[in-house]
C-alpha cells in the first residue's frame, strides 16, 4: 500500500527496569512498523503483548530503551507532533468533576484553539457523540459508554490527522460499538489515519485495512487484513435464489472433484449476532409495544 | 495622654532594604549556581552517559555548543574557586582579601554560567509555552479544588470568630494585639495545610488516575502543567484569602472596644536610625545586665561603671521632607528597665534626650538656652511650641531634659518640626567644615542618658523611631485596615511557598512524601536561626558528636572539653556535619521574613519595600525548585507510573 508514512518505528524496544537498573521485563522487542496515511491500522495481541506499550511510546508517555519512533516524521518525544494527534485511552481517563462542555473546552485550550473554535467544535462533537441532552452533567454521573463517547469527542476536538484509539468499543453497547465503527470508517473517508488496539477481533476485521499481531513484545504477523486472513486452500461460493438439495450437492461435488478438491460443508450462511441484535433493536423501534413471547416462539 | 499602649516591634534581624538587592542577587547566583553545578555533574554522570546516539544526534549543534561552553566553563571556574578557597583557609591579610574578592567574583561568574547551562533547555522551551494552555490548566486546578469542596475547610475559621473572644483579654492595651494574632494564627495553619494538601496530591493523583495521559498527549509542555497547577491553586486560595482577611478585619474592628481602637488601630510609619553607644566597652553594645534575651543592651545611670555617663546614640539619615511641613514630629520609644534598687514607688526611671542636627555646633546649646529664656519672657504672641520650633530650626538643637521611662509601655515625645527643617537646609560652609575636620555627617542625632544613679535602661536599634505618618490623622483606622491586608500578604507569600514546593516535589514524588518534605522544609525555615547557629558552631554544647559525648559523660555543655583523642575526633566530625548543615541551609526557605503578623499586631506599617523585596526573595527561592520540577517532570516516564 503506497502513501505517506505517518508512523514509523525502527527496532523500537522497551525494557522495564527496577530501581537498580536491572532488567525486569521486556515489553517490546525491536518493533519495526510503518503506518501510512489514510489507513486504519489494528494492533492486536493478548494481554501484555505490547500493544499499549507501543501506543504509549508513540505518544511520548514512555521513552524507548532502544530504537526509534517517529510520528509525522518527528521523534515521538517531540510534543509538537501531538498537535495533529487525537488519543482515546483504553479507559476514558477524564476529569470527572467537569461536565461535557467544560471537558471539551479544557482539551480545546490545550490545543491552543481560540474560544470560538472551541465552542463550535465542542457543540458539534457533543451532538455527534449523542450527548446533547447531557452536556451539563458532570462526567462522574455518566455511564461507561457515555464516558467513552465524550472521550472520543476530546480526541477529535483538534480535528486530528492521526487518531489513536485504545479499545475504542470498550464499554459500548452493540449500538454504540456499531456507531463507533461507522465513525472510524468515516474518518478513513476523510483521509485520516487511525491506529486502534482492540480485543474484539470482529471489530478489527470489520474496519481495519492492515494489522500487526504482537505476542510477548514481538511482532508475529503484519500486513493487509484480507491477505492475512485469506485461506488459499479453501474456496467460498455464495449464491442466492437456490435451495440446497441432493442434485445441487451432487453436481457441485462433482465440479469440485474435477478440479482436485472436495466439498467440506455446504449450508445456508448465518448472519453475525451483532447484525441480528441490531436488526431486532431497529425493528423494536419501528414497532413499539411488540414483545417477544417464548410460548409463541415454540408454536 | 502621656503613654500609649506597649507597642514593641522586636526586629532581631534588619528588614530588607533596597540597598541589599545587589548583594542578595550575587549571593543568590552563587548559591543557586552551586546547586546547578551539582545538578550538571549528576546529569553528566547519569544522564548524558545513558543518552542514545540517535537522541544525541538529534540535538542541534548550536544547542550542544552553547550547553558545553556554559556548563564546561562554569564547572572549571567552580573548580578554581574551590582551589582558591582551600588556599585561603586560615589565612588573613590584604593580599588574601584581594584573593577573596577574586574568589567571590569567580564564584558569581561560575554560578551564572552553571545556571545558564542548567536552565538552557527550559529557556529554549519557554517560547513554546502558551498562556492559553497554562490558563486552561490553572482553571482546571481551580475547578477541581472548588468542586471537591475545599472551600468548606475554611468554615473552621468561624469557630475562631465565634469563640475566640471568650479567651482574648479585655485589657484595652492588649486587645488589638491579641485579636490580630489570634486571627492570623488561625488563618495560617488553615491556609498552609489546605494549600499543601491540594498542591501535593494533585499531580500524583493525575498520574495515578491516568488523567494526565490525556494532557501529556496534547501539545503541552510538561512545565505548563507545573505552572498551571501552581497558578490555579494560588488563584483559588488567593480569592479565599481576600474574603477571609476581610471577614477577619471586620471581626477585629467590631471586637475591640473603643478605647483599644483609639489606642491601637494604627499603622505607624517608623523612621529608624542606627544605634551606637558612648562610654561602654563596645561602641555597638551597651552593658550586659545578664538578661537571657540579649536583644537589648543597657546604659547605666550616672556614677555606675566608673566611666563617663553611658549614652545611647541614634544617628538618623536625612529625614523625608514631608516631616518639615508640620509643627511637631512624634518620636516613640520602648525601653526596658533593669533595676538594681527598688527606686521610687510609682515613678519611672528618668532619661534625658538631646536632639541635634548635623548643622548644630558645639557650644550653641548655651545660646539656645539663653535665647529660649529671652523668648519665653518676650513672647510676642508666640506659644511655647512656636518658640521651640523657631529655636530648633535656628540651632538644630532640641533638648528634653527628663522623661520618666516606664517598663512595658511605648512612650513618646513631640519634637519641634523645626529641627527637621534645620537638618534639610543646605549649608555648604558647615558641610565643608565637617569634611575638613574629617567628622561624620549625621543628619539627626539623638542622645539618651539614664538619669537615675542606680538603674539601667535597655534599648535596641528599633526601640526608638520618628513617626513619618501623622499621629493625629483621622484616617488611622483606614491605615490599620490597609496594613491588615498587607499582613495577609505575608501569609499569601508563605502560601505561595508551600504551593510551589508541594507542586515541585509532586512532579516526582508521591503526594504523601511531597507533603512531608514540604513540611520539613517549612519547619526548617521556622527554626532557621537555630540551624544557622548549629552550622556556624555557635550553639552551646557543640555539634551532634560533641553533644553526644557530653551527654554520655554527663559533662556540662558550657565547660570546655578536655583535649583527648576521642574528643578531637568528635569535634572534627562535627566540622563535617556543620559543612553539611551549611549546604542544607541553602535549601531552607526564610519563613521568618514572610511573617508580618507582628507589624500588624503592634501597629507598625509594613513598607512597600518590604513587600516587594520579600516577594523577590520568595521568587528567588522558588526559581531553582521550578527548574528542578521542569526536569523531573520532563524526564519522568508518565506512562510507566
Amino acid at each position: 500500500m503506497a502513501g505517506e508514512v505517518i508512523v514509523e518505528t525502527r527496532k523500537l524496544t522497551k525494557v522495564y527496569r527496577d530501581f537498580w537498573g536491572r532488567q525486569k521485563h521486556t515489553a517490546l522487542k525491536a518493533l519495526n512498523l510503518e503506518i501510512r496515511k489514510g489507513e486504519i491500522f489494528g494492533l492486536l495481541g493478548p494481554n501484555g503483548s505490547g500493544k499499549t506499550t507501543t501506543i504509549k511510546l508513540l505518544l511520548g508517555l514512555l521513552f524507548p530503551t532502544d530504537g526509534e519512533a517517529f510520528v509525522f516524521g518527528k521523534p515521538a518525544a517531540d510534543v509538537t507532533k501531538n498537535e495533529k494527534i487525537g488519543y482515546l485511552p483504553e479507559e476514558s481517563y477524564l476529569y470527572r468533576f467537569l461536565n461535557a462542555e467544560e471537558t471539551l473546552d479544557f482539551y480545546g485550550r490545550l490545543f491552543n484553539l481560540d474560544a470560538q473554535t472551541r465552542n463550535t467544535r465542542a457543540r458539534d462533537w457533543i451532538e455527534r457523540v449523542g450527548l446533547g441532552s447531557n452536556r451539563k452533567r458532570i462526567l462522574k454521573e455518566y455511564s461507561k459508554g457515555m464516558r467513552q463517547r465524550i472521550g472520543l469527542a476530546q480526541a477529535m476536538i483538534n480535528d486530528p490527522d492521526l487518531v489513536i484509539l485504545d479499545e475504542p468499543t470498550s464499554g459500548l453497547d452493540p449500538l454504540g460499538a456499531r456507531w463507533m465503527k461507522n465513525l472510524i470508517a468515516e474518518l478513513r473517508e476523510q483521509g485520516k489515519t487511525v491506529i486502534m488496539c482492540s480485543h474484539r477481533l470482529e471489530d478489527v476485521q470489520d474496519i481495519c485495512d492492515r494489522i500487526a499481531i504482537l505476542n510477548q513484545g514481538e511482532l508475529q504477523a503484519y500486513g493487509d487484513v484480507k491477505e492475512l486472513l485469506q485461506d488459499v486452500n479453501r474456496l467460498e461460493l455464495r449464491a442466492s435464489g437456490v435451495q440446497i438439495n441432493d442434485s445441487l450437492r451432487q453436481e457441485l461435488e462433482e465440479v469440485v472433484k474435477r478440479h482436485g478438491g472436495k466439498v467440506d460443508s455446504m449450508g445456508h450462511p448465518t448472519t453475525t449476532l451483532e447484525d441480528y441484535f441490531l436488526r431486532i433493536v431497529e425493528e423494536s423501534k419501528a414497532h413499539p409495544g411488540r414483545r417477544f413471547i417464548p410460548s409463541e416462539a415454540k408454536k | 495622654m502621656d503613654q500609649t499602649l506597649f507597642a514593641t516591634l522586636i526586629l532581631e534581624r534588619d528588614p530588607l532594604r533596597w540597598e541589599d538587592v545587589p548583594t542578595g542577587i550575587l549571593s543568590w547566583i552563587q548559591v543557586a549556581g552551586g546547586i546547578a553545578a551539582i545538578g550538571l555533574i549528576l546529569w553528566t554522570l547519569f544522564g548524558w552517559t545513558r543518552m542514545s546516539k540517535a537522541d544525541s544526534e538529534r540535538i542541534p549543534a548550536w544547542k550542544k555548543m552553547a550547553f558545553a561552553i556554559l556548563a564546561g566553563s562554569g564547572l572549571i571556574l567552580f573548580t578554581i574557586v574551590l582551589g582558591l578557597k582551600a588556599t585561603l583557609l586560615g589565612q588573613e591579610g590584604s593580599a588574601d582579601a584581594q584573593r577573596q574578592k577574586l574568589q567571590e567574583a569567580l564564584q558569581t561568574l561560575a554560578g551564572l554560567l552553571s545556571l545558564g547551562a542548567a536552565s538552557l533547555p527550559l529557556m529554549i522551551n519557554l517560547p513554546r509555552m502558551s498562556g492559553r494552555r497554562i490558563f486552561g490548566l490553572a482553571k482546571l486546578s481551580f475547578q477541581e479544588a472548588v468542586r471537591r469542596r475545599v472551600v468548606y475547610a475554611f468554615a473552621a475559621l468561624l469557630l475562631v470568630f465565634l469563640f475566640s473572644s471568650w479567651f482574648i483579654p479585655y485589657k484595652p492595651e492588649d486587645q488589638v494585639r491579641s485579636y490580630v494574632q489570634v486571627v492570623y494564627w488561625a488563618m495560617t495553619p488553615l491556609f498552609l495545610l489546605t494549600s499543601a494538601l491540594l498542591a501535593a496530591f494533585s499531580i500524583p493523583a493525575d498520574i495515578r488516575n491516568q488523567t494526565i495521559h490525556t494532557i501529556i498527549t496534547k501539545p503541552v509542555e510538561r512545565f505548563e502543567i507545573v505552572l498551571g497547577r501552581f497558578l490555579g491553586f494560588t488563584a483559588l486560595m488567593s480569592l479565599i484569602m481576600v474574603a477571609m482577611t476581610a471577614l477577619s478585619l471586620l471581626y477585629v474592628l467590631r471586637g475591640v472596644d473603643p478605647a483599644a481602637a483609639a489606642e491601637s488601630l494604627k499603622a505607624r510609619k517608623p523612621f529608624y536610625g542606627d544605634l551606637s553607644f558612648l562610654n561602654t566597652d563596645d561602641s555597638r553594645k551597651g552593658d550586659n545586665v545578664g538578661r537571657e534575651f540579649e536583644y537589648r543592651s543597657y546604659i547605666a545611670g550616672p556614677g555606675m561603671g566608673g566611666r563617663g555617663p553611658a549614652t545611647a546614640v541614634w544617628n538618623f539619615p536625612f529625614p523625608p521632607s514631608s516631616l518639615t511641613s508640620r509643627n511637631k514630629v512624634r518620636c516613640e520609644f520602648t525601653f526596658d528597665i533593669y533595676r538594681t534598687t527598688k527606686g521610687r514607688e510609682n515613678r519611672g526611671v528618668a532619661c534625658s534626650f538631646i536632639f541635634t542636627t548635623w548643622r548644630f555646633r558645639e557650644g550653641d546649646e548655651r545660646k539656645y538656652e539663653a535665647e529660649k529664656r529671652q523668648a519665653l519672657q518676650d513672647r510676642k504672641g508666640r506659644s511655647d511650641a512656636d518658640i521651640e520650633n523657631e529655636l530648633a530650626e535656628k540651632y538644630g538643637y532640641y533638648p528634653y531634659p527628663s522623661k520618666p521611662i516606664t517598663d512595658y509601655h511605648t512612650l513618646f515625645l513631640d519634637i519641634p518640626a523645626g529641627l527637621f527643617r534645620n537638618a534639610l537646609k543646605e549649608d555648604p560652609a558647615r558641610l565643608n567644615e565637617l569634611k575638613g575636620a574629617n567628622r561624620p555627617i549625621n543628619p539627626i542625632t539623638v542622645k539618651v542618658n539614664c538619669l537615675d544613679p542606680t538603674q539601667y535602661v535597655g534599648m535596641a536599634r528599633y526601640d526608638f523611631y520618628f513617626r513619618e505618618d501623622d499621629q493625629d490623622s483621622p484616617y488611622e483606622k483606614f491605615h490599620f485596615a490597609v496594613n491588615f491586608f498587607k499582613g495577609a500578604y505575608g501569609l499569601w507569600l508563605r502560601m505561595c511557598l508551600v504551593i510551589g514546593l508541594s507542586v515541585a516535589m509532586s512532579t516526582y514524588l508521591t503526594g504523601v512524601i511531597s507533603l512531608l518534605i514540604t513540611f520539613i522544609l517549612f519547619l526548617g525555615g521556622l527554626v532557621q536561626d537555630f540551624i544557622q547557629q548549629v552550622a556556624a558552631g555557635a550553639n552551646p554544647g557543640g555539634g551532634p558528636m560533641e553533644s553526644l559525648f557530653r551527654l554520655v559523660r554527663r559533662e556540662n555543655m558550657a565547660a570546655p572539653l578536655e583535649q583527648t583523642t576521642a574528643n578531637q575526633i568528635a569535634t572534627n566530625s562535627d566540622v563535617a556535619f556543620r559543612w553539611i548543615m551549611r549546604r542544607l541551609l541553602d535549601l531552607i526557605p526564610d519563613i521568618d521574613r514572610l511573617d508580618f503578623t507582628l507589624f500588624v499586631a503592634e501597629g507598625f506599617d509594613i513598607s512597600s519595600a518590604q513587600l516587594v523585596l520579600n516577594s523577590l526573595v520568595l521568587f528567588g527561592y522558588l526559581l531553582p525548585w521550578a527548574l528542578l520540577s521542569y526536569f523531573l517532570l520532563k524526564w519522568r516516564e508518565i506512562g510507566s507510573s
